[in-house]
């Protein structure tokens, strides 16, 4: 655990400069796509991510189609060149399915399926560079992209991950140079309202006296989150509204 | 998603008016957006944007060793990937035919000497040589793949900076490469006469370029060329329809015609596009 | 919880009264059990306590002194105006115009808690959680009597009955067609729901089964009204009027449905030689003049005449409005009747092609907003 020592310096500081309880800057953008029913794009730190939505529409193959409920299904891709080792193949291999499925494990706890009997909905997310943090980032792209395709979900649902520095500071957001060096990684997706996680994963060994402070401060991060989320969404629809004279202009 | 009979045969009659559904003429393009350097820890990249066509570029440089029977030349390779954000039919391998039918083509475009050298990649004859990656991305499928793809790799190669080689160490069979760290000591690569495609489509008796989706479903056979500089790199039939001798000659000229305009609009585009080198991105 | 939204749309000037009568409404939505009817103990104790808190509110930020009493018959009148205005019985299908106070339009987030209401009801867009109603999608919040709805500003076409629309057949099936029409299952249009050639009241034998790909095929537009939905949430459409039937030669745009503004009429003839139908689907289909005489002789609309060459001019006027219908849903601008021709007038200075360029876009937008903003009739 010597190599864990230095993720936090004397003063605080994490190696990129931030605090043990910043996030990395987050930048997001709706409706990024014409074709689409909905899309979003957002950077967390250097993570960026795309996300595309369609549906929810008439279920591709037939026996799959389900009477009470609508499929969820969901695309997870990286770009050859969004790691730093070029890749081989965008998808298809066993961490890229194991993130697709997480990621429809987390989508399904939120979205409304109930009201789109046989029908389906198809969530892309297509990552344009890695650095740490990609499921957080999908999670959060793919919810922006739900919303933007105006699909019931009953809260926002955002993911984050969090560390043990130095053996006693719980981190959080991680980046890519922070995992390699550190011990092990929490992955939480969370609905931050009602404040239930809908999946966790763990990276590495970890002594469970250290679990309910890593996991509070990834739920608190998925809070913060979602407050910038929540701004992103509220701008995105105050502009569409204004010009459409939809919320604003009647008197 | 098929089109009706009338609104093909409004389509045919449009273009037999030159004047297209959306009033452009039959040798217009439809506005492009470029930007480079979007993919920031990639050597070089490009992100270009035809109407609804979005297209991702990045290239990414590796030390290999070069082929046995080009011992002075570098390595050049595209890959395309065919994201599923683009349409639903690209989910799993659904986009894969059409992505080695694009890597294919742009393979052989750039093959030729006088389209692009790869002799100035080469680092150690027979030995070590450069070995350029061009991803290419899509993003969202608006017609036109081929023209908006060739174009994004011109401006992604032209924003690509190779390191330079400090040193050579030989010890034996061991060679060891000593690559510049500094940013500032790179060097560019010629991309004068990178070819541009452009793909030809006959709707009726006549021959449009740049596609629309619903166009290129009206099209009776098209054409893809590749050129530069009035030569001609590469030439491919698309698809399954059939065209005369006479009218592929004649498409031909044409396609050299429109292919040299737009590599004149894209010269111009990248000389002034590193002066303000802002990045938005996806952002905008 | 409300004081955010409230804030942006107040900017207005109100008249006096209505400001008046504004703070009240917003004072009135922290105690809102004021409006509970329920004679538990429990609540009746707590409706008064929040009444005597309210008037303390009350005076100090309206700063007039009021009774209980005359609370109660203000609170009552403010009711029974509201009431009136938004009662259906009385008003029709009339777009209802309300003032600020009244209107309680606010752009909800995503599971925001909006003021519950005594007896709320549940509408599209929202759902119930510990006994709020919550927002479950992003978008405008509509409040019709005692019914909270929030719509999305984007998203998949919900059908009314009722509502005109533009598709495109997908699969021809036994008995019906399968059209493609932007909602969520695709829509069904069935063989008894068509006019077929020879009268209104022919019997459709298993001769018009066996020959329906000749009336419409994979690919053919048509233009019909939604008969009813199903139980799966599938449209059932109908042709059964000489407006509806096969699309001849024109183009297609699509846009997202709620940019569709709903008026009476979706079908219009612009005056610059343009025919367009504004499905509320999303789908407008723009094409050449249709007039009226050349429908009567019409075989039940599934005759296509594939011969005729459009002119050039119309051809030009269509390709504007194409570009200028695109430049409009680029910057959401509602899509109706006027929109349209002032965004096809405001467009003329440019060259048909031109407005393909995003700045160029933009500015027939602008210009097409402020002159709409002039209109003094103008109302959404």
């Amino acid at each position: 655990m010597s190599k864990n020592k230095e993720l936090i310096s004397k003063i605080g500081l994490r190696l990129d400069g931030r605090r043990a309880d910043e996030l990395r800057r987050i930048r997001c953008k709706m409706g990024v796509f014409a074709q689409p029913d909905g899309s979003a794009y957002i950077e967390q730190g250097l993570t960026k991510v795309l996300a595309a939505v369609y549906g929810p529409h008439q279920v591709k193959n037939r026996q799959k189609a389900q009477h009470d409920t609508c499929i969820i299904n969901t695309q997870f891709s990286m770009a050859v060149f969004s790691t730093n080792e070029r890749k081989k193949r965008p998808r298809g291999d066993r961490k890229s399915t194991e993130m697709s499925l997480h990621l429809q494990q987390a989508l399904a706890a939120v979205i409304e399926t109930d009201l789109y009997p046989w029908s389906q909905i198809d969530v892309y997310v297509e990552v344009l560079h890695a650095d740490g943090g990609i499921y957080p980032a999908c999670v959060n792209a793919a919810t922006l992209a739900i919303i933007d395709a105006g699909i019931p979900i009953k809260e926002y649902v955002c993911a984050c991950t969090a560390t043990l520095a130095n053996n006693e500071i719980p981190m959080l957001d991680i980046s890519h140079q922070e995992e390699v060096l550190g011990g092990a990684t929490l992955t939480v997706a969370a609905l931050p309202m009602s404040g239930k996680i809908v999946l966790m994963e763990m990276s590495q060994r970890f002594h469970l006296d250290h679990l309910p402070k890593v996991l509070n401060k990834a739920l608190e991060g998925c809070k913060d989150i979602k407050v910038i989320l929540d701004e992103a969404v509220k701008n995105h629809v105050a502009e569409m509204g204004s010009s459409t004279g939809w919320a604003n202009s009647r008197t | 998603m098929p089109l009706s009979e009338a609104e093909k045969t409004f389509i045919l009659h449009g273009v037999d008016e030159n004047f297209r559904q959306d009033g452009r003429d039959r040798e217009a393009y439809r506005p492009m957006e470029l930007e480079t350097g979007t993919v920031q820890h990639a050597f070089g990249s490009a992100h270009l944007r035809l109407a609804n066509t979005d297209v991702l570029v990045a290239v990414k440089l590796e030390i290999d060793a070069p082929f046995p029977e080009t011992p002075h030349e570098g390595k050049l390779e595209f890959f395309v990937d065919c994201s599923a954000n683009a349409t639903p039919d690209f989910e799993g391998r659904g986009g894969e035919d059409l992505a080695v039918e694009l890597a294919n083509t742009l393979a052989s475009a750039y093959q030729s000497r006088q389209a692009f050298d790869l002799r100035k990649m080469c680092i150690l004859k027979g030995k070590k040589c450069w070995k350029l990656y061009v991803d290419i991305l899509i993003l969202e499928c608006g017609g036109n793949l081929f023209d908006a793809t060739s174009l994004a790799i011109k401006a992604a190669l032209h924003n690509t900076q190779i390191p330079k080689i400090k040193a050579v160490n030989i010890d034996g069979d061991n060679i060891e490469i000593e690559v510049s760290d500094s940013v500032s000591d790179c060097e560019k690569i010629n991309i004068e006469n990178a070819p541009v495609l452009v793909t030809l489509c006959k709707i009726g008796q006549h021959c449009i370029v740049d596609p629309s989706l619903s166009e290129e479903q009206c099209t009776v056979g098209s054409m893809v060329v590749a050129a530069t500089k009035n030569c001609v790199s590469t030439i491919s039939l698309l698809g399954s329809g059939s065209l005369h001798q006479d009218t592929l000659f004649q498409f031909l000229d044409f396609g050299c015609k429109i292919a040299n305009r737009l590599n004149e609009a894209l010269m111009e585009t990248l000389a002034n596009i590193s002066v303000t080198n802002e990045n938005v991105g996806f952002l905008k | 919880m409300n004081s955010d939204s409230d804030n942006s749309i107040s900017e207005k000037e109100v008249p006096e009264k209505s400001s008046a009568n504004l703070k009240l409404t917003e004072i009135l939505e922290k105690y809102h059990i004021i409006f509970k009817k329920s004679q538990v103990p429990k609540i009746k104790e707590k409706k008064k306590k929040h009444t005597k808190k309210f008037i303390k509110k009350y005076i100090v930020q309206i700063v007039k002194n009021i009774s209980e009493q005359q609370l109660k018959r203000k609170i009552q009148n403010m009711k029974t105006e509201v009431k009136k205005k938004t009662d259906i019985s009385a008003t029709g299908n009339k777009n209802i115009i309300l003032n600020l106070w009244e209107r309680q339009l606010l752009t909800l987030v995503e599971g925001k808690e909006k003021p519950s209401f005594s007896k709320d009801t549940r509408g599209h867009g929202t759902y119930e959680e510990d006994g709020d109603l919550k927002a479950s999608v992003a978008g405008v919040k509509e409040q019709v009597n005692k019914l909270i709805s929030v719509r999305p500003l984007k998203s998949r076409y919900d059908g009314q009955v009722g509502e005109v629309l533009v598709g495109r057949i997908m699969e021809v099936q036994q008995k019906r067609w399968k059209v493609d029409t932007n909602a969520r299952l695709d829509s069904a249009l069935l063989i008894s729901s068509v006019n077929l050639p020879g009268g209104e009241l022919r019997k459709r034998s298993l001769q018009d089964q066996h020959s329906m790909r000749q009336y419409l095929q994979e690919g053919d537009l048509i233009s019909a009204e939604v008969q009813s939905i199903f139980v799966d949430g599938t449209l059932s459409l109908h042709t059964r009027s000489l407006r509806y039937g096969k699309l001849a030669q024109g183009i297609l745009v699509k846009v997202f449905p709620s940019l569709i503004k709903k008026t009476k009429l979706h079908y219009h003839n612009l005056p610059f030689g343009v025919g367009i139908i504004l499905g509320n689907n999303g789908y407008v289909w723009i094409s050449p003049p249709v007039s009226t005489t050349e429908l009567e002789g019409n075989e039940g609309g599934f005759v296509q005449n594939l011969e005729e060459v459009i002119p050039r001019d119309i051809r030009e006027a269509m390709a504007r409005v194409r570009n200028c219908i695109l430049a409009l849903a680029q910057s959401y601008m509602m899509l109706f009747n006027t929109s349209v021709v002032v965004a096809y007038e405001e467009s003329l200075k440019y060259a048909v092609h031109e407005l393909l360029l995003p700045e160029v876009m933009i500015d027939v937008a602008l210009l097409t907003q402020q002159r709409m903003n002039m209109m003094e009739d103008y109302e959404f």
